[in-house]
């Protein structure tokens, strides 16, 4: 298995390159090709007018039921001489189609090798995990759909309802997909829908043991759209994402607890602002010499604001302590420092396209209250052609040592993705 | 994730290939040129709406730049290609509002993204488009331009040099009409009308101004130049491969030359179909967030257009 993921990966490197060549005479040194000036007339243009030469275009690609992706990724941090801290090869196959008359399947597979140098080698040198794979049928004014696959709650991504699927945290926004059974009822104008899962993925750290993880998570989501707005409440019993450390005995939680909440969004001319809602009931938290629940309201406002190719996203999102007492503690990694009654993030982001679209770049910056974290980071995108992508982005995080955030203090990274889709 | 479809895309291609037609429509009667502006515009986008009615299409849209060689046009690139399904139906008052979905077929990376959007005829009324993110599992509401800021241009459609604008049918109010001059124009007799948007919507315009060179005897359009605020041309569409389907006239091959950046885009409609049954609970957000709810309903589409 190995060393076919690194026969085809010298394959699609070779291609690359190849392709970049090709791609380069075609586009740059032809110099038969004059390009006009703006304000040229193209009085000859007839029916005859063959733009594309004698470049065939293909109508469909073979095997068009096959969706594989090849990409090869690298980490590195600039605080220790640039070391690489990610190496790896992710080889992803897939397909999609109708199921008899009425029904929709999606599979993905994803199978990861681990290079040496990569952080996680030593954990595992390799391993294949199911991206997404789900069954759905549709009946009438019902839809039920059965597998793992991801659900979004709430307006803002990481807000105050986006909470059904784990994410990778800060530095690593992916959202991990989860075996779910829901079902949804259309009407005109609104919809239910009612999830349930019996193992809920939580996210913990390999040094700590996690204390009874057999809850079971359900929700249910009913929206309704109106002309220049979408609303949606929610509720259900849920289970933390991340994993709460005991500071009494050591052991993390992650006990179930209840969510009521109000998402919305509204279109203003190029902005559209995103709200959200939620209380939280019975949640784990550290007091001194005690592991308690309380109960939260967290919110979250956005805009979202388009000009011309460039889009701007700024948020904040806030968590605030409904009972709360100044012994309130939050677990560190070595130990713990006080907690806030209010915590508040910020967050900014921008990103465009230059070079014909072919290329777009990015910057965000996300800052916790009290200046206890401010994390950076920039991307560059290059879209080298309907099969080949590669990005480069980089994180910069400086956060106070003595707060909740100390373990990213310092954190930087450079990473860069080549990707091949087929 | 998949921020990268909307590749500025905020709207749906369909109703582009439709609205394009807005200029591209039906119609034997009216070979007589004594028609105002002002009518011609209107007998225009009274045919194209009958023509465009419950449309199922299938198209594919390559984008290059283009240069010219040997005195022809022609890319001077690798072209990006997209191949896209679409289905729209007419609505509201004097069927003048649409609803349309447009669902991407290929590149790859981009397979499976649906658009839904909602264009109103009222002016007073803000279009609206949704877009499906599979990867977090939601629909996502765009901000659809509307502003007044003229700095801003309309967004691109998934990418090209199609924009949201450039799909918008109706709102004839919003302009006023001139006829500039009539005669022939490959072939066909033609009268060339300027459209000036008013100045409450020349603030939300990317153009200063459009020329229609419309066939006054089928009631297409052959070619639109459009124009900038300070009167410079920037973006020309011109009409291709001009034939009668279904009773209807229209162009299978539209190409949009960005006379600014040297790009263009082709949308050449490989299938057409007219007065198909469109139900119009087909076009909601049930379409993008139920995909066998979209495949059953596609499968039938499709099965009706053979």
């Amino acid at each position: 298995m190995v060393n076919l993921i690194k026969i085809l990966f010298i394959y699609l490197m070779f291609g690359l390159v190849f392709n970049s060549v090709v791609n380069a005479d075609d586009s740059f040194f032809d110099d038969e090709v004059v390009f006009e000036d703006s304000n040229q007339e193209l009085d000859e243009w007839s029916d005859d007018s063959d733009i594309f030469g004698d470049e065939s275009i293909d109508d469909e690609k073979s095997l068009a039921w096959l969706n594989l992706g090849v990409s090869q990724k690298w980490g590195f941090n600039p605080a220790s001489s640039y070391s690489t801290t990610k190496e790896r090869t992710e080889l992803t196959l897939g397909t999609s189609g109708s199921v008899s008359d009425l029904g929709y399947g999606e599979v993905e597979l994803k199978a990861t090798k681990y290079w040496p140098s990569d952080s996680y080698y030593s954990t595992s040198a390799s391993d294949i995990e199911v991206e997404r794979a789900f069954l759905q049928f549709s009946f009438e004014d019902w839809s039920t759909k059965l597998g793992r696959y991801t659900i979004g709650w709430g307006e803002l991504e990481g807000g105050a309802l986006d909470v059904v699927n784990p994410a990778g945290g800060l530095t690593d926004p992916k959202i991990i997909s989860q075996w779910f059974l829901s079902a949804t009822r259309y009407s005109n104008n609104s919809d239910l829908s009612l999830f349930y899962n019996s193992n809920p993925s939580i996210t913990k750290s390999a040094l700590l043991s996690l204390k009874d993880d057999s809850d079971d998570e359900f929700g249910v989501r009913y929206g309704i759209n109106r002309e220049g707005s979408d609303v949606a409440f929610y509720a259900g019993q849920l289970i933390p994402n991340n994993a709460l450390k005991n500071l009494i005995d050591g052991v993390t939680y992650a006990s179930p607890y209840q969510l009521l909440g109000f998402g919305m969004n509204k279109a203003f001319d190029d902005y559209l602002l995103k709200f959200d809602i939620a209380y939280k009931r019975n949640l784990e938290h550290n007091r001194l010499g005690q592991f308690i629940k309380v109960d939260r309201i967290d919110w979250d406002l956005a805009f979202d604001i388009q000009k011309n190719d460039r889009q701007w996203l700024i948020s904040i999102n806030s968590q605030y302590l409904l009972d709360f007492y100044e012994d309130y503690l939050t677990p560190t990694l070595l130990a713990s420092v006080s907690t806030k009654r209010n915590t508040t993030t910020y967050m900014a982001s921008v990103s465009d396209k230059f070079g014909d679209s072919d290329w777009s770049w990015s910057l965000s910056n996300i800052a916790a209250s009290n200046n206890d974290l401010s994390l950076t980071s920039a991307g560059l995108d290059w879209d080298i052609n309907d099969h080949w992508k590669a990005s480069l982005g980089a994180s910069y995080a400086n956060a106070k040592s003595d707060r909740a955030f100390s373990l990213l203090d310092d954190y930087q990274r450079v990473n860069l993705e080549v990707k091949y889709q087929y | 994730m998949n921020r990268l479809i909307l590749n500025n895309s905020n709207s749906p291609l369909l109703v582009v290939a439709l609205s394009i037609f807005l200029i591209i429509s039906v119609s034997n009667v009216y070979a007589e040129t004594d028609l105002s502006a002002r009518e011609i515009m209107e007998k225009v986008d009274e045919e194209s709406r009958k023509s465009t009615e419950s449309a199922f299409t299938r198209m594919k849209l390559t984008t290059c730049k283009y240069g010219k060689r040997d005195g022809k046009v022609k890319c001077a690139e690798k072209a990006r290609v997209k191949l896209v399904e679409s289905a729209q139906i007419n609505t509201g008052e004097n069927n003048k509002d649409s609803k349309s979905i447009a669902i991407i077929l290929e590149p790859a990376s981009e397979k499976g993204i649906g658009m839904l959007s909602y264009s109103y005829d009222d002016s007073d009324r803000d279009n609206e488009t949704w877009l499906y993110l599979s990867a977090l599992g939601k629909v996502k509401r765009i901000s659809v331009r509307n502003s007044d800021d003229e700095e801003t241009e309309s967004a691109s459609i998934f990418g090209t040099e199609m924009t949201t604008e450039d799909q918008e049918t109706g709102k004839l109010d919003d302009y006023t009409y001139e006829l500039l001059e009539q005669g022939k124009f490959r072939g066909r007799e033609v009268a060339v009308i300027e459209s000036t948007p008013k100045p409450h919507r020349l603030s939300k315009s990317s153009y200063g101004k459009t020329q229609s060179w419309i066939d006054t005897e089928r009631f297409i359009s052959l070619k639109v130049q459009m124009f900038d605020k300070y009167n410079n041309p920037i973006k020309k569409l011109e009409v291709g491969r001009v034939e009668k389907i279904n009773n209807v006239w229209m162009g299978r091959s539209l190409t949009f030359f960005n006379t600014v950046s040297n790009r263009l885009t082709n949308m050449k409609l490989e299938a057409i179909n007219f007065d198909i049954d469109i139900k119009e609970d087909f076009l909601t957000q049930r379409a993008l967030t139920d995909q066998a709810f979209r495949e059953k309903y596609l499968k039938d589409l499709r099965k009706q257009a053979k």
